[in-house]
This record gives structure tokens, sequence and C-alpha cells, in this order.
């Protein structure tokens, strides 16, 4: 097992430098200087110029590059262009922040997804079926940002319900700045309720996608499963259904779910950015596009550079299920 | 129909077109229980160092928390003392002394003196400085001042409450300049203490204390009772970053925030009739105008760019694009300004245009490019829209343009190196002097075909620059004013660029909040907001 883990990890690390190169390449190839945007529009040209050098970004690409490779193999992600803090920092404020929203849409995602395939299967052909498919469309097909604002208009807006916007309004201690957690830790019930409010709406927001594409997969996967020769001798020996649910057909429907469950949950790191905006979520999604707005290099590689080290190890953890679920493919 | 159930269903249906609204409708929410503001600004500061600042956002929440030496008044250009209670200039305008408000303390205790004053700036100032930290970058210390070499000579304490400037040579605006957020007074102690992180832990001697800063999510400020202007009455101030427009407008009507910044102008006549919100409109310190490329091959003839500014019709895009709020502009130099010149419009006369473009050689007219910028600005709140309505206008006077969009990151650049043949451009003043205006956009020391200069007209004249030089090296206001009005003549007779409008700044409050000023300058004071309690 451990092999298997550390080879796992060992084939991220070619996948990284990849990485590296291409944003650290495609940032300086698209048009706009960031010590122009930086400086902005009363830059005198000496000026420019002068930050241009203490940036090191008079210096050839390969230079800048071996540069920014050095630091990173010190742990060093380079301060701020813009704010002149840590990226580190930075990053340590905002993933959290995304983990913590995904981590919720993709339990809603799970509950609702696994459920409603779940009932689309058994019920195959019926009108639940039926229902769970269009469902499952809806799902993908909504627009993020659409779905954020008429959720506003309807809850906040309209009802008073839940909060407009941020993780919280109330004050307390952040050590591990999940604030469900913090909240928890602070002993106030009034705090972990506020945080609630404020999850509650992007969280769901951000489920759509997730929950229709895990409900389709193991609608499907169950069907494949159900329809298999093992699953009628179960039934042939009188097994009681639960039991056959659980322990035959659950566990190897799961493969494809999981895998979709895994890459649903690379998608929601990066691609929270719009239920970040809508909902002014502080997240990492925000920050990184916040920062190729204002050509911030460090930032945009620091957090481009954090969600595929996530992604690679989301996966990891997805063949490490694998491995769990079907033992076969440890041995393999 | 309750109106968010309406809006809900129109969005919904995917439709757009409300019924215009004319009556005022809805109901104001309740006054807070406590002496507390929140504000929902559209983005959350860059850092809380004045010096170290350059952005709008956080110069405002700066503003109230530092205090600089002289400072303009709350609802005018006018300037007034601060921390320096009076101020002269020697004869040759070299020597600038300031007398000290005495009795001041920073939030920290640290008593407010001279020494204060000259560690604030010599860390600008020197790059060997002992309060200069890695990575301290002083932009507006660099823009107003130069670096290599610096205007300022030397900044020395004559005593514990009298400090005085040495500059290299005569600096007209010099008190003005000073009045800008970015020179505001900083405590020592809390520089020494904080070094790099110094712009997380903000200590000056503002109507505002600092408490807690949670990046992307909130800033905290409370009451300083101690302040020498007097203690606000309110006792908390939660500045609160919503970047969408909707949304914020959507809290504030909710009540759950009670004042907002960048408030589109399409919403404003809506907004109006709300009863559950106050718009307050101010005129803004800017200028959006159509640069034309002075060294292009059409526009480098000064009857085509006559022929431009006749067939463009200002009045009308005040009027449509900025509903009506906006002022048109005859010089580059917004009304609030000082040193203006009485110049005739131009009047929008197509056929005016066409008989110039004829006399040029153009009685057909010729095709040309208008680059606009990929981001909205203060004077433009949709660049393509601005675009698209003096493409059509041109379009009537036989001059076919080509619309393009630049990136905003790359827009000033290019168009300062004289890459376009018309582009749309803008300035936002920092300053109440036109030296900030005038010299910026339109002299030949700021045309930079390498480099990309602030001229984006590329506009030499040797009349403008012989008065636009003059005026900043003597410091007698009539003077100056004088110059300034003859540098606009000769700029309106060349019609270089066309300036279109100065557009207003929006912000939008719960109708019980009072005292809430927003200044040309755009800067948010919060000194004076309380609530009306019955």
């Amino acid at each position: 097992m451990k092999k298997f883990v550390l080879q796992r990890l060992v084939q991220i690390l070619p996948v990284l430098i990849g990485i590296s190169l291409i944003v650290f390449l495609m940032l300086r190839l698209i048009p706009g200087d960031p010590v122009k945007i930086m400086l902005g529009e009363r830059a005198s040209p000496a000026e420019v110029e002068h930050l241009r050098v203490e940036l090191g970004l008079d210096r050839s690409l390969p230079v800048q590059y071996l540069g920014y490779v050095g630091q990173l193999v010190q742990g060093d992600l380079g301060r701020s262009i813009l704010r002149n803090n840590q990226v580190s920092e930075d990053l340590s404020r905002t993933f959290p922040a995304t983990i913590e929203l995904a981590c919720a849409a993709m339990a809603i995602a799970v509950v609702l997804g696994v459920g409603l395939g779940s009932l689309a299967a058994v019920k195959r052909n019926s009108w639940w079926d039926t229902l769970c498919g269009a469902l499952s469309l809806l799902g993908v097909s909504i627009p993020i940002f659409w779905l954020g604002l008429v959720l506003l208009l309807i809850f906040p807006a309209g009802l008073g319900w839940f909060a407009f916007s941020g993780r919280t309004d109330l004050s307390f201690p952040h050590p591990t700045r999940l604030y469900l957690i913090d909240s928890l830790l602070s002993g106030s019930w009034a705090n972990f309720v506020d945080v609630c409010r404020h999850l509650v709406l992007p969280a769901i927001t951000l489920s759509t996608v997730p929950t229709a594409m895990i409900a389709r997969m193991t609608r499907s996967a169950l069907i494949d499963v159900l329809s298999q020769d093992y699953i009628r001798l179960a039934r042939a020996k009188g097994l009681p259904w639960l039991s056959i649910w659980w322990r035959h057909a659950v566990p190897n429907a799961m493969i494809p779910v999981v895998t979709v469950i895994g890459l649903q949950f690379g998608y929601l790191l990066g691609g929270a950015v719009l239920t970040e905006s809508v909902f002014e979520w502080p997240g990492l999604g925000r920050l990184v596009v916040e920062a190729v707005r204002t050509r911030d290099y460090p930032v945009v590689q620091g957090g481009i550079l954090l969600i595929s080290v996530t992604f690679c190890l989301v996966n990891v953890i997805v063949d490490l299920l694998y491995a769990w679920l079907d033992p076969r493919v440890k041995q393999a | 129909m309750r109106p968010w159930l309406l809006g809900v269903a129109l969005l919904l249906m995917g439709c757009s077109a409300q019924k215009p609204v004319t009556e005022p409708f809805g109901t104001g929410p309740p006054v807070p229980q406590e002496d507390i503001l929140i504000v929902g600004k559209p983005d959350d500061a860059s850092g809380l160092d004045p010096a170290l600042i350059s952005d709008g956002e956080s110069s405002q929440i700066c503003r109230n928390l530092f205090d600089t030496l002289v400072r303009h008044a709350s609802d005018s250009m006018k300037l007034e003392p601060a921390l320096a209670v009076s101020w002269k200039h020697s004869p040759d305008g070299l020597t600038w002394t300031f007398n000290l408000r005495k009795g001041v303390k920073f939030h920290d205790g640290t008593p407010f003196n001279s020494q204060a004053v000259v560690d604030n700036y010599s860390r600008q100032l020197q790059p060997t400085h002992p309060l200069r930290f890695p990575g301290n970058r002083f932009p507006y210390w660099a823009d107003i001042w130069g670096t290599n070499p610096c205007l300022i000579d030397s900044i020395e304490a004559d005593s514990d409450s009298v400090v005085r400037f040495q500059m290299h040579e005569v600096v007209a605006p010099f008190v003005e300049n000073m009045a800008m957020p970015f020179f505001a007074i900083v405590s020592p102690t809390a520089l020494k203490q904080y070094g790099s992180d110094n712009f997380k832990h903000p200590v000056g001697t503002g109507a505002y204390k600092f408490v807690e800063w949670v990046p992307r999510e909130r800033i905290v400020l409370e009451s300083n009772p101690d302040y020498w202007g007097g203690a606000p009455e309110m006792k908390k101030v939660v500045f609160v970053p919503i970047k969408d427009a909707t949304s914020r407008q959507l809290q504030l009507e909710a009540g759950k925030i009670h004042l907002i910044t960048g408030v589109s102008l399409e919403k404003v006549e809506k907004l109006s009739l709300n009863r559950a919100v106050k718009v307050i409109t101010q005129p803004g310190m800017n200028v959006g105008y159509l640069a034309m490329n002075n060294e292009d091959k059409h526009f480098r003839q000064p009857l085509v760019r006559e022929a431009i500014c006749h067939a463009i019709e200002r009045k009308e895009i005040a009027k449509a694009l900025y509903r009506g709020l906006a002022v048109v502009a005859e010089s580059h130099l917004p009304p609030m300004i000082w040193g203006q010149a009485d110049l005739p419009p131009y009047e929008y006369n197509p056929e005016r245009a066409r008989q110039l473009l004829a006399q040029a050689g153009y009685p057909d007219g010729f095709k040309t490019e208008l680059w606009y910028m990929s981001a909205a600005r203060t004077y433009y709140p949709d660049p393509k829209v601005m675009g698209e309505v003096l493409q059509a206008m041109l379009a009537d006077v036989g001059v076919e343009v080509d619309l393009k969009a630049v990136d905003w990151g790359s827009y000033l650049e290019r168009v300062g190196k004289g890459e376009h043949q018309m582009a749309l451009g803008g300035w936002v003043g920092d300053t109440g002097d036109p030296d900030n205006y005038l010299y910026v956009m339109l002299d030949d020391n700021n045309v930079n075909r390498q480099r990309g200069g602030s001229n984006l007209c590329l506009f030499k004249n040797p009349d403008v620059h012989e008065r636009l030089l003059k005026a900043r090296q003597i410091v007698i206001q009539e003077e100056r004013a004088k110059l300034y009005s003859e540098a606009q003549v000769f700029i309106h007779q060349s019609c270089p660029s066309l300036p279109l409008v100065h557009a207003p700044q929006v912000a939008a409050t719960h109708p019980d909040l009072e005292g809430f000023r927003l200044h040309p300058t755009g800067t948010m004071i919060l000194q004076y907001v309380h609530w009306k309690r019955p």
C-alpha cells in the first residue's frame, strides 16, 4: 500500500513542473504589464522601469523561471506584487474558505446525487426516473450565477432568510480558518448558526452541477450492476434486499461514482469562482481571477499551483478509494 | 405583488423589460439600535499604510484613520488646516514651513510632533532610511515628488512643532499635493513595531481607530474619543467588500448595510424612488475625452480634429449615457477646479464638420479606428457603448470608424505610445490643482512614444508648453490661474482632443443616515455621520 501511495505521489511531480511552466509562460505572454497596472495612470517611465528592475521583471524569461523554481524549492511562494504580502498568507486565508464551501457543496451533492440516482435506478422507467432525469438535466444546465441571484432574491432579499454574502458577520478567533470548525471551537452557538446562515446558499448553488453528475452516474452504474448475474444469484439465494443492496450492488457501482466525485471535487476547487463572486465568498477562485486581472504573477502562480496540487491529491485519494472498493486495483 | 417576488418572476422568465417605476415605493428599514455603520464597497483595501497605497478603496478608509498636514474642506476643494495649523513659503518659493497642531496623539498614544512628520516623509525620501522596509514602494511619493532626483531636498524639524521642507525647485502645487491622503502621517512607533507588515496595522491620528481587518471580509474601525476635530458620533464602522453592484444594492435596500459606493448610473433613477434608500450624487473630479492621435496621418491636420469636435453631440451623450447626471466638458479641467477659461463650446454642427473635412481634403470622409478600454472606468461606465455612440455620430459626417476593444492592462501603454488613431481617454484628478490635469494630459513633456506617456493625444504645442511649465514654477495662485486660462485657450484652438464629460460619483445610504459627505476627490468622510433618531 505504501508503495502504491508513493508511486502516485511521485507521479504528481512532473505534472506540477509542467503546470508551473505553462502558467509562468502564459502569464508573461498575455498582453498587459503588471508594473503599469500596479503604478496606474500616473507612473512616469522612469518609475515604471525602476519597479520593473526591482521586481526582476527585466530579466530574461528562463532566468525568471529558474528564480521562481528556486524560491519554490525553498517553500517561498513570493510576495504579491499588488499588496506586498506573502502569497502563502493569501492562500492560507482563501484556500480554507474554498475547501469549506467545496466540502459543503460536495456533501449536498453526494447525499442528493446518490439518493436521486439510486431512486432512479430502482424505479427505472417510472415517473420517478423521469423526474430524476429532468432534475439532473436542470442541474447541469442551470447557469450558476443566475441561480445564485435567484436564491439571493428569494431568500435574503425576499424572505429575510440566510445571509447575502461573506462567511460571517461576527468576530471570533479563526485558528483553522474553516469557520464551521472555528465557530464550534469558539463555544458560541450563535457563531455556528451565523456561519451556517452564510454557507447554505453558496453551497446549494455550487452543488447543482456535481449533484446532477453524481445522480446520472449513480443511476447508470446501479442499473448496470443490478442487471449482473451475481445480483440475480443473490436474489435467487433469497438474500434480503437490503443486504443485496449494501453488500453487492452499491460497492460495485461506486467505482465510477467515486471517479465522478473526485473529478467534481477538483472542479469545485477551481470552478467555484462564479459562486464565490455572486456570494462574495473570499475564496481561492476569486483570488486567482482577481490576480490574473491585475497581472499579480506570484499570486496567480501560487494559486494555480495550490489548486493543481489539491486536484492531484484528490486523484490519489480516489485511486486509494478504488483500491479499497475493489482490491483487484491494488493488485494491478 | 411584492417587489422581490416580481423580481424573481421576471428573472425566471428571463425578462428584463420591467415596467418603469415612476412613483415612490418601499419603506425605510429600521434604524440600527447601536451607533454602527456598515459600508458596502466595491473592493477590499489593498493596504492601510497611506504611503504605500495608490487605489481609491484603500484611501477612502485611510482618510478616516489618518490625517494629513493640510486637507480639503469636507464639501469643497478649499484647503484647510489639519495636523498643521498654518504654513508659509519663503520668498523664493523653495522653503515651506508648517506650524503643527499641538496636543495631538496617535491612536497608540505616541505624541504627534515634528519628528513624526520628518520620520514619515524621510522614509519615502531616503532609500536607506531605517523606517523603510523591504518591499516598501511609495507610488504617490515617486509620482508627485520623483525619486531620483526628488523635488524635495530635505525635511527638517525646526522645533517640536515646526517642520521645514527644502525644495530643489519651486513646486507651485506643494500644499495642494500635501493634502492628498497618500501623504498622511503614520505613527512612527507603529512603523518601528510592525515593519513590513505595517500596512496591516494602521495607527494614525484620525477620527477613527483601527480594530480589525479580515482580508476580503471586513475592516472594522471604532470612534476615536480623543480626536482633535471632535469625536465621531458613530461608534463603529464596518467596511465590507461587495464586488457585485446588484448585491450591494439589494443589501442596502434590505437594511443589511447602510452605505454603498459605486452605484451604477442606470440604477439611480429607480433607487431615488425607493424610500429605503437615499441617493447622493456629487460632481466628479474627472474628465472623459476623445483622444485623437495628433501624429496620425488624418488627425495631424487641425481641420480634421476640429471637424470631429463639431460632429459629436455631447449633450446627448451626457443625457443618454449618464442619465443626465454628467456635466458636458468644455475643458480637461473639471468645473470645481480653479484656473478655468471662458471657452466657447464646440457646437454640435454636423454640416460644419462636413465642410471642415472637405477643406482638409476629405470630402467623402475617411476610415479610422477608435479604441476603447475593456474595463469600465469612473468616467466611462460602459466604454463600449460610448464607442458605439461616437461611431454612429462620426458616421453621420462620413467618418467610418472601426471599434477596437483593448485590454485595460495594456491600454494606457499602447495608447501612450501612439499606436491608436482615436481612443477613449480619461483622467481622475488627485488634487484640486490645474497642474494635475493640464500638465499631465496635454504637456509636451508627457509625450513618450517609446514607453507610453500620459499625453494620449501626443499633442505638442510650444505656447501651451511654455505656460504649463511656467505655472509649475511660481507660487502665486492668481498668476498661475492666468497662465492656465491662457493655456486652455490655445488648447481649445488646436483641439487636440475633445473633452466629453465630467462623470458624477454616486453613493446611496440608509434614509436615516445623516452627515455623510462624498468629497469631489472621491474621498469618503465619515467623521460627521450619525443616525437620525426621534
